[in-house]
């Protein structure tokens, strides 16, 4: 559907995207991960021909965005990061607009009351843009992509300055759209592209440096097995029982949770199941394993991993953590104990 | 490198500085063009920038090169380019014409021979030379408004000059009785090709031509009885005569004159002095008249344009009057006029202000008479007498474009020279006409315009934006 | 091209911008109409239309200066330009709206038509020749202002800007400024092509033959090409901003 072939941007001297390549296949929901300034909104715009890439390709459904860029942006919604609305107009007077300047051809009263309907701004229809809350006008900006029905939808970060009611409200309006949507969602909230995406572009500085499912990523990252577990006991007479075991790296305590429990992250070499070890071990030295879960490296593990550790300090904003608490799985806690464990580790 | 961007780049380039050069190249072409053929239209009703047919059958008849200079010093102006605007259509239309300029000042020797003339014209006047011919149009005349039919009329004069057949006729001004000579008069006169010349009757005979044309502007001093006959004579062979009377000169002291008027011809100038204040123009002692169907005015009424008069003495045809004697009232006053006897009160606005006593209007302030006489030969003679109440041909009413005296001037000019047929406007005029309303109509308007439709405008575009902001 | 400049047209009258450039425009026009041709108290509208020309130093910023620079601002302009049309059509339908509005001003002061007729006997043919050459003046500086709108974000550097160019347009048809005279010798060619040049863009001599009621081939292409300049200018620098 989407072909890109070695994007480069050049502004002036400063190169904001170096030789990019990827594609993508119809019907794909693909996030697009960066740091603040990685170039993801260079080239959002660039496939949807805001901007001109200093070289390279874009092929839409085999247009390219330079040589036939109409019938090339014919088959993109694009909603950028600050929705282009007219503050003058009414959401009607605005949609209306909209699809005369996509030229569609359905039935327009049909066509706009859909997707009023699936973004839900039927009850702002005759409001002055102006006056919305800023979820409405996110919305609105959704609506105006979904006109004309485009096969792709290109959405720069769509969730950003909302509240987290709307955040919710938006992503399941997009997981939705992923059912009859080729969508490229661009952010830098890590939990946002694991919640939504099948697969995962991470750009660093113009540079492509990671691109997969979520879960293949995670594996090939990282070979390690970690573990979490929860044993019943003092922490002593635990690390007693655990370090004798030949296959761990190392171990390192997090302290009590739960009474009368530790909790503990266990790092085991590669290809050795240490688990069984672990549970004779403790058997063994009659401390009770109250939970034994392996701990799949995060999008943040391996953002960390990828970028480097300078700029991942200043991608987290705030709002990554204060979010986690709606959104599924990884605690922001544990993003920061792992990085307090890769220091031990580096002091082992 | 050789990508996209500087590919696109490159090109985008070429197609912009392509685009201006263009543009700036095709304006060339055509303005260069203009200069040498027509590539305009003209909408205006006289189709005042064109050449009159009348300057095209002259322009024709020229078959030897013609000069013409534009006399400049160093500045481009606006006189200049309207003079050539003027002579591009001549040099459009003959091959032997040639315009170009000389610079006064930097390039005085191809003028030398001409200079004592030339430094009393102005910038951009004309030097036209045929042969040891020359001639000049001095653009100190070149009036603002119909700058361009003057050049027209100027131009096409001198060189239906320059052509061997060109006929001379004389206009006589009398003089000896303290006449007020309107410069502009004459100075029109010559331009359209006439010959002026004074003609003291004291010690002179009336002309001997048959159509010749004797003009007796405002005289202050009475005629003698002799001069009377003389006149009467000249009259009765075919003559023609024009009297402007104003009521500042020669009132009450022009026994003999006014004497022969009434008995012979049954004209009456009454010594009073006309006011018209419904048609009185702002800030001036000017009056528009109403024209009276004649061959003479029609073409007037045709183009709607107003004959102005300044202060004027009513004219009365007496019933008694010779039966061979026709008169008609050619300009009238309007029904709610007066005259007031005391001319000193023509003065301020106060001061003519209607009174008890006052006579009431419509007056006749132009009459012209016919007398038909049988020649000894058995032939008919018709001498024809104007008499005006008031000096129509001011200079500022002449050079005024709102006024049409110089078109009542020239077509009664026309007239008594026997062409009756042939009638024209001789001054194009630039377009447009008078207005006629009252201050407190031009204020009404003022508020209306200035004022009262853009401020609702203003507040219809508030008022909706007000309304769409709380949606 | 046709919702672009329905979009526009309805923006123009949705905010006060449109009302508020109709009103100076009436404004300004019936002023120099009561001074010039109700004060003389004549129906030749040549002096009107000569000195006419002036109103639109400050009329046309009001109608130009938000074209692009609104759209920049705001980022709708990624609306636009990801839109299935193209460039020019955007700036086409964009012009024509501002055209409209500026036609629309242009007819209603064709009310001073009627007026005069009242009073005396206007020549209309004429008349309108004149209208027409304003208005065809007032489309140029349009397509001006609009390419002054495109190259800035903001709108009061293009409507400031716009106003300073059409002053000195303006300006240097009045001042008659003589470059042959100071570059002599070797520069005497630069001299008469300074000359030429300040000539070509003396707005008042192209208007000159219009104001006299003849349509001349020479000012008519003379506006409608340049018109037509900035409008291609306006698409170029639309189009290399995307390469920036």
């Amino acid at each position: 559907m989407i072909e890109i072939k070695n994007l480069t941007k050049k502004y002036g001297k400063h190169i904001a995207i170096d030789s990019i390549s990827f594609s993508i296949k119809k019907g794909e929901i693909v996030g697009f991960l960066g740091p603040n300034g990685a170039g993801k909104s260079t080239t959002m715009n660039i496939l949807t021909g805001y901007l001109s890439a200093t070289d390279g390709t874009v092929t839409i459904d085999g247009f390219d965005i330079l040589d036939n860029p109409v019938e090339a942006k014919r088959k993109i919604g694009y909603l950028p990061e600050l929705p282009p609305l007219y503050t003058d107009m009414t959401v009607r007077e605005y949609l209306d607009f909209v699809y005369d300047l996509k030229g569609v051809t359905e039935d327009r009263e049909k066509h706009i009351k859909k997707i009023c309907d699936t973004v839900k701004i039927t009850d702002v229809l005759d409001r002055l843009i102006a006056n919305l809350s800023k979820g409405y006008k996110q919305r609105v900006g959704l609506a105006q992509a979904l006109i004309g029905n485009p096969e792709v939808l290109i959405l720069d970060e769509p969730t950003v300055g909302l509240d987290p009611k709307q955040i919710i409200e938006i992503r399941s309006v997009i997981k939705q759209l992923g059912r009859e949507h080729t969508v490229i969602l661009s952010s830098h909230i890590l939990q946002e592209v694991n919640a939504i995406c099948e697969r995962v572009i991470i750009i660093d500085k113009g540079h492509l440096v990671a691109g997969d499912t979520p879960e293949n990523l995670g594996k090939s990252i990282s070979n390690e097995n970690k573990f979490q577990l929860r044993v019943a006991g003092d922490e002593r007479s635990i690390l007693d029982a655990l370090e004798p075991i030949s296959g761990i790296k190392y171990i390192k305590s997090l302290g009590r949770k739960e009474a009368g429990s530790i909790d503990f992250v266990v790092e085991a070499e590669p290809n050795v199941d240490v688990r069984p070890l672990i549970f004779n071990a403790l058997a063994a030295a009659k401390l009770p394993m109250l939970s034994l879960q392996t701990m799949d490296m995060s999008l943040e593990d391996i953002f960390l991993e990828v970028t480097n550790g300078a700029t991942s300090a200043s991608t987290m904003p705030d709002i990554a953590n204060e979010e986690i608490e709606f959104i599924e799985p990884v605690s922001g806690k544990a993003v920061q104990t792992e990085e307090g464990g890769s220091d031990n580790e580096g002091n082992l | 490198m050789n990508n996209r961007k500087t590919k696109y780049s490159l090109n985008s380039k070429v197609f912009i500085v392509g685009a201006v050069l263009i543009v700036l190249l095709l304006n060339a072409i055509l303005i260069s063009l203009n200069d040498k053929i027509s590539l305009e239209l003209d909408f205006t009703k006289d189709k005042i920038f064109a050449l009159t047919t009348e300057s095209k059958e002259i322009v024709d008849k020229i078959n030897e090169p013609v000069d013409i200079i534009i006399l400049t010093a160093g500045e481009e102006s606006e006189t200049i380019s309207m003079v050539k605007n003027v002579l591009d259509k001549y040099t459009q239309r003959s091959k032997q014409i040639n315009v170009r300029e000389v610079d006064v000042v930097k390039n005085p020797t191809e003028i030398q021979a001409y200079m004592e003339d030339i430094v009393q014209l102005g910038v951009g006047s004309l030097l036209m030379k045929q042969g040891d011919q020359h001639a000049f149009v001095d653009a100190n005349d070149y009036f603002s408004q119909d700058g361009y039919s003057y050049i027209e009329r100027s131009v096409t004069t001198k060189l239906a000059s320059f052509l061997d057949d060109a006929e001379e006729s004389t206009i006589y001004f009398t003089t000896g009785h303290g006449e007020q000579l309107s410069k502009n008069y004459t100075k029109v006169l010559e331009m359209v090709g006439y010959t002026i010349e004074l003609l003291d009757t004291m010690t002179v005979d009336f002309p001997e031509e048959e159509d010749a044309i004797v003009i007796i502007s405002a005289p202050d001093v009475d005629f003698s009885l002799d001069e009377i006959n003389k006149m009467d004579a000249f009259l009765d062979r075919g003559g023609n005569v024009q009297i402007y009377f104003d009521p500042f000169y020669g009132s009450g002291n022009l026994e003999n004159l006014q004497a022969y008027l009434s008995d012979d011809w049954g004209i009456a100038r009454n010594s009073n002095v006309v006011i018209d204040t419904g048609r009185m123009i702002e800030n001036s002692s000017y009056m528009f008249g109403n024209l009276n169907e004649h061959e003479i005015t029609n073409p007037i009424m045709n183009i709607n344009k107003g004959v102005g008069y300044g202060p004027a003495n009513s004219l009365e045809i007496l019933v008694e009057r010779p039966a061979s004697v026709t008169v008609s009232p050619l300009l009238s006053t309007s029904s709610s006029s007066y005259a007031k006897d005391d001319v000193s009160l023509f003065t301020s606005k106060e001061s003519i202000k209607k009174a008890a006593g006052d006579q009431t209007g419509p007056f006749d302030v132009l009459l012209l008479a016919n007398r038909q006489v049988n020649a000894e030969d058995n032939s008919l003679k018709i001498g024809s007498l104007l008499v005006s109440g008031s000096v129509l041909v001011f200079d500022s009413l002449t050079t005024d474009t709102r006024f049409a005296n110089e078109d009542l001037m020239l077509n009664t000019i026309k007239w008594m020279e026997g062409n009756q047929n042939s009638i024209t406007i001789r001054a194009k005029e630039l377009p447009g006409g008078q207005m006629v309303f009252s201050k407190t109509q031009f204020w009404t308007w003022f508020v209306v315009l200035v004022v009262v439709i853009p401020l609702i405008t203003l507040l219809l575009g508030i008022i909706t934006y007000v309304k769409r902001r709380y949606r | 091209m046709k919702a672009i400049y329905k979009r526009e047209l309805n923006a123009y009258f949705k905010t006060p911008i449109g009302c508020i450039f109709l009103s100076a425009f009436i404004f300004f026009s019936s002023l120099f109409f009561v001074l010039i041709n109700m004060n003389s108290m004549h129906t030749s509208m040549t002096n009107y239309f000569s000195n006419v020309s002036l109103m639109f130093v400050f009329v046309i910023p009001i109608l130009t200066m938000r074209l692009f620079s609104e759209e920049r601002k705001n980022k709708t302009d990624q609306l636009l330009l990801t839109a299935p049309i193209k460039v020019t059509d955007i700036v086409l339908g964009k012009f024509l709206a501002a055209g409209t509005v500026l036609l629309i001003g242009t007819v209603i002061t064709t009310l001073f038509l009627p007026i005069m007729n009242f009073y005396g006997s206007p020549d209309i043919a004429e008349s309108l020749i004149g209208y027409l050459g304003i208005f065809l003046l007032g489309l140029l500086f349009v397509s001006l202002g609009m390419f002054l709108s495109s190259i800035t974000e903001s709108q009061v550097i293009a409507a400031i800007s716009t106003l300073v160019v059409i002053f000195f347009l303006w300006f240097v048809g009045n001042m008659n400024l003589q470059f042959s005279t100071i570059l002599t010798g070797i520069f005497s060619w630069l001299g008469a092509f300074l000359d030429w040049f300040m000539n070509f863009i003396s707005i008042n001599n192209r208007l000159y033959d219009f104001t006299l009621g003849t349509l001349n081939i020479v000012p008519l292409f003379y506006f409608i090409s340049l018109t037509a300049l900035f409008v291609f200018l306006t698409v170029s620098v639309i189009e290399r901003r995307r390469w920036k």
